[in-house]
């Protein structure tokens, strides 16, 4: 029964996480259609609570629900701060998560107290619905947002005759085209024979699938001169899981062709029909909650990426062994496994990748949250929330960025009094940008609001003996010091934050996923915090090369362009600049930067240039060996020091190549 | 120093080794296996006796040249060269390693009363490595502490001292 429970208290959070997202959004834009999501997620949130007999959550939920029925149909317009209070309810209703047999005598007295409430509510709300007689539609239109799957799939019915004769198995182009519609989702195909041979008549494709009707015949474009097509789209929700449409199809298969459309527009008709009466009891949950997903713990998922992980060094080795030894055929065969494990490694890693998304709702209330708390006014905007990171980075970044915010919040953005007597509108604004930039997610939160005080960082950091009187530190330096232990400069300790803990935790979190935060800032204009974490954390496509006997591994995503040029040229060259396709690039010389001095300098070596910090470098290597699937792995503490490493993979004979920092490594040239 | 042993009765196991030509010797239950010397990847610019790293199945493992720890000159591995691949704790994370030696000896027996105190007279080696000395046929072995001797912060401090070094080199 544990497991269950667990299963239902994260779905159940889940479904809070939603219903509250919505509502607050709601808040900002009236718009009905949040309301709704709303009403779905505590919906299947009340089923959830029903199964488990947890009673007061799930006729909690119960409640929270008809008042947002009333909501959705106008009813409730008069209700000042109706999407405040429900949030209240929401956070009630996730306290009760944790105590659900109300044993703890002050939830008792809230909830008993939120229920007087809500019943005030709803008890309006129905003496509106009676007035309205509204009642019957609203069941109608119940029915319909159960049974629209959020998926948006529709089923079509295709027919297509072939104009001229197409045989099966003669690999007309059209069989390729059916296969990719059949491959959309359920389908059943049924071809017709001319008399007893196999050349096709006609074929009838039943298909459900998120493709538009325009989709489906733009599959047969290139064939439109040989077949004939017609695409009916005879619902909008997927009759596969219907009752009775098997075999509805089966029968089909013995009617005219001229009359199957008529039989199926029938069957969608007497569909709808038992979908009203079925509404009249709908709280019995199941219509329409299939989803396309299924949970995973993420231990099997760490499980499955080390899996691949081996799965991939040991074709390198395989790799290795054909490139020795070359027979065609065992050379298709490894081409074909190196071809399945790159697709196998994708999907792997696709699943730990979550949109940073998840962690919009806990932001937005955390920023509406606060500002209602001190007082000020901000206007929350979020860009790039469909940015995907990996989810132990989603996890990591939370408790850094909800600090950022607070700080924005607190130190940032002025009073309205004060921002309006600047001459800047009276709300604030607080905005996250997340994007991608080569191996990199950044995410930038800024505010526009007074920007970081130079002048009393210095002071604070003189008092607390961090610097010295003499020491003339760059702006830049100046912002660091916020990152200190113990450093805060906001007059006022307030309950959102100034107690000087957090900034340097917000610094170690995010190092020690090797990301890394900057800030830029501007008196009077605002601050920005820009945080950059890798894209990837166990599998990158990489360039190997090697330079003197050792072999090193760079991330392809930062390679931009690689030449061949004479070794000798780079030694004249007294500037450290060389030219490549007319422009000049600085560059760094593996073997003299690390001191490799084992073999003779060859008489050729490739220049590799790489994009990092916004510049152009060329890496200078020996050799190219090629592209390279890297597993990374870390290279332990005791090379904390070596930063242009950061990990090793294993190599398909077995040996480690280190996998280079090239940011690092321009830092560590510079310094 | 003086270093107060448990008293319990007991049988202790210790793997002795050779650095260079000295005997040493470290608790036997550290001790993960005894591994041959596969091909090392060196690191760059990293401290000297910080060997590089080795593939153990598939493994990515950090590899200490033991000699040049204790100040000795660095192994040539020839074949009686070994690597004893430790598990350290370390606040609260397991690090493992390996440590390479010249040649792996034995594994001693010994009761807890022939275990002693590191004599604090002998001074060749920096005695805060040294757990105590077991008697082997006349002979004394030094047993090392492990969890002091590859500390991540013994790393940093050889580290420092090589960096002086190489600076006060420089500057003459």
């Amino acid at each position: 029964m544990t497991q269950y429970d667990q299963m239902f208290r994260e779905e159940g959070n889940e479904q809070l996480e939603i219903a509250e997202q919505a509502l607050l959004s709601y808040e900002s834009h009236a718009d009905i259609r949040y309301i709704e999501e709303a009403f779905r997620a505590l919906h299947t949130f009340k089923g959830g609570a029903h199964i488990f007999a947890l009673t007061n959550l799930g006729d909690f939920a119960h409640m929270i629900e008809s008042v947002l029925d009333g909501i959705r149909h106008e009813l409730l317009t008069d209700e000042p701060r109706i999407a405040d209070k429900l949030l209240k309810y929401l956070d009630h209703l996730k306290k009760l998560m944790n105590d659900p047999e109300l044993k703890d005598s002050q939830i008792q007295l809230k909830n008993n107290q939120l229920v007087k409430e809500i019943k005030a509510l709803s008890s309006k709300i129905s003496d509106a619905i009676k007035k309205s007689d509204q009642s019957k539609e609203t069941a109608l239109l119940e029915a319909f947002i159960e049974q629209e799957d959020e998926e948006n799939i529709s089923t079509y019915y295709l027919t297509i005759q072939p104009l001229i004769d197409i045989e099966t198995g003669s690999g007309h182009p059209v069989f390729g085209i059916l296969d990719d519609i059949q491959e959309m989702g359920d389908h059943k195909m049924k071809p017709a024979f001319k008399n007893d041979n196999s050349i096709v008549v006609r074929w009838d494709l039943y298909v459900a699938c998120q493709a538009t009707r325009e989709d489906l015949e733009a599959q047969f474009m290139f064939i439109e001169d040989e077949v004939e097509l017609t695409v009916h789209k005879i619902a909008n929700f997927n009759l596969f899981n219907e009752l009775g449409f098997e075999e509805l199809l089966n029968v089909l298969d013995k009617t005219p062709t001229d009359q199957k459309l008529t039989e199926l527009t029938g069957y969608v008709e007497s569909l709808k029909e038992t979908l009203v009466a079925d509404s009249a009891d709908s709280d019995t949950t199941g219509k329409g909650s299939k989803s396309g997903s299924i949970r995973v713990s993420t231990s099997k998922i760490d499980v499955l990426m080390n899996l691949v992980s081996e799965l991939v060094t040991d074709q390198a080795g395989l790799k290795m062994m054909v490139s020795s030894s070359p027979d065609p055929q065992f050379e298709g065969l490894v081409e074909n496994i190196e071809r399945h494990i790159r697709q196998l490694r994708d999907i792997a890693f696709e699943m730990t990748l979550v949109p940073i998304d998840r962690l919009m709702g806990k932001f937005r209330r955390l920023v509406r949250d606060c500002s209602i708390s001190i007082n000020k006014e901000v206007n929350f905007k979020v860009t790039g929330e469909n940015t995907e990171l990996d989810k132990i980075y989603i996890d990591t970044l939370s408790d850094p960025i909800m600090h950022i915010l607070r700080n924005c919040l607190d130190h940032g953005i002025e009073s309205p009094e004060e921002r309006s007597k600047k001459g800047k509108p009276a709300i604030g604004t607080i905005s996250l940008d997340a994007y991608y930039s080569g191996a990199y997610v950044h995410i930038e939160i800024s505010d526009d609001g007074r920007g970081l005080n130079i002048q009393s960082i210095q002071n604070k950091a003189l008092e607390l003996g961090l610097i010295n009187e003499n020491d003339k530190p760059s702006t830049s330096e100046i912002y660091e010091l916020i990152f200190q232990p113990g450093f805060s400069t906001a007059q006022n300790v307030t309950n959102v934050s100034g107690r000087g803990v957090g900034m340097d935790v917000v610094k170690k979190n995010i190092e020690d996923i090797h990301g890394e935060i900057n800030i830029s800032s501007e008196a009077g204009k605002g601050t920005k915090f820009t945080i950059k974490v890798p894209l990837t954390l166990s599998i990158i496509d990489a360039l190997l090369v090697k330079a003197d006997h050792s072999h090193f591994v760079l991330p392809l995503q930062i390679v931009h362009k690689c030449y061949e040029l004479r070794y000798d040229s780079l030694t004249d060259d007294f500037n450290k600049l060389l030219v490549l396709d007319n422009k000049q690039i600085p560059f760094i010389d593996l073997r003299t930067e690390l001191s490799l001095d084992k073999t003779p300098v060859p008489e050729y070596c490739n220049a590799i240039v790489v994009k990092c910090r916004k510049m152009e470098l060329a890496i200078i290597t020996d050799e190219i060996i090629g592209e390279y699937q890297a597993v990374l792995k870390s290279v332990s503490e005791y090379y904390k020091h070596q930063e242009f490493v950061s990990g090793a993979t294993i190599l398909g004979d077995g040996s480690v190549a280190l996998v280079l920092d090239a940011d690092k490594l321009v830092e560590q040239k510079t310094n | 120093m003086n270093y107060e042993i448990d008293t319990a009765k007991a049988l202790k196991s210790f793997l002795s080794f050779k650095l260079a030509d000295k005997t040493f010797a470290l608790e036997v239950e550290k001790v993960i296996e005894i591994i041959e010397v596969p091909k090392i990847t060196s690191i760059p610019k990293a401290p000297a006796h910080m060997k590089g790293v080795i593939n153990l199945r598939g493994q990515v493992l950090p590899l200490i040249d033991t000699c040049v720890k204790f100040g000795l000159p660095a192994i040539e591995p020839d074949l009686n060269t070994c690597i004893i691949v430790i598990d350290l704790l370390l606040k609260e994370k397991t690090i493992r390693f390996g440590a390479m030696v010249s040649q792996v000896l034995e594994v001693l027996e010994k009761e807890e009363d022939h275990i002693h105190a590191s004599p604090s007279i002998e001074a060749n080696y920096n005695l805060e490595f040294v757990k105590g000395i077991i008697k082997e046929n006349e002979d004394f072995i030094v047993v090392l502490d492990i969890d002091k001797t590859f500390s991540v912060e013994e790393v940093k401090l050889m580290k420092n001292a090589n960096e002086k070094k190489t600076e006060t080199s420089k500057t003459k």
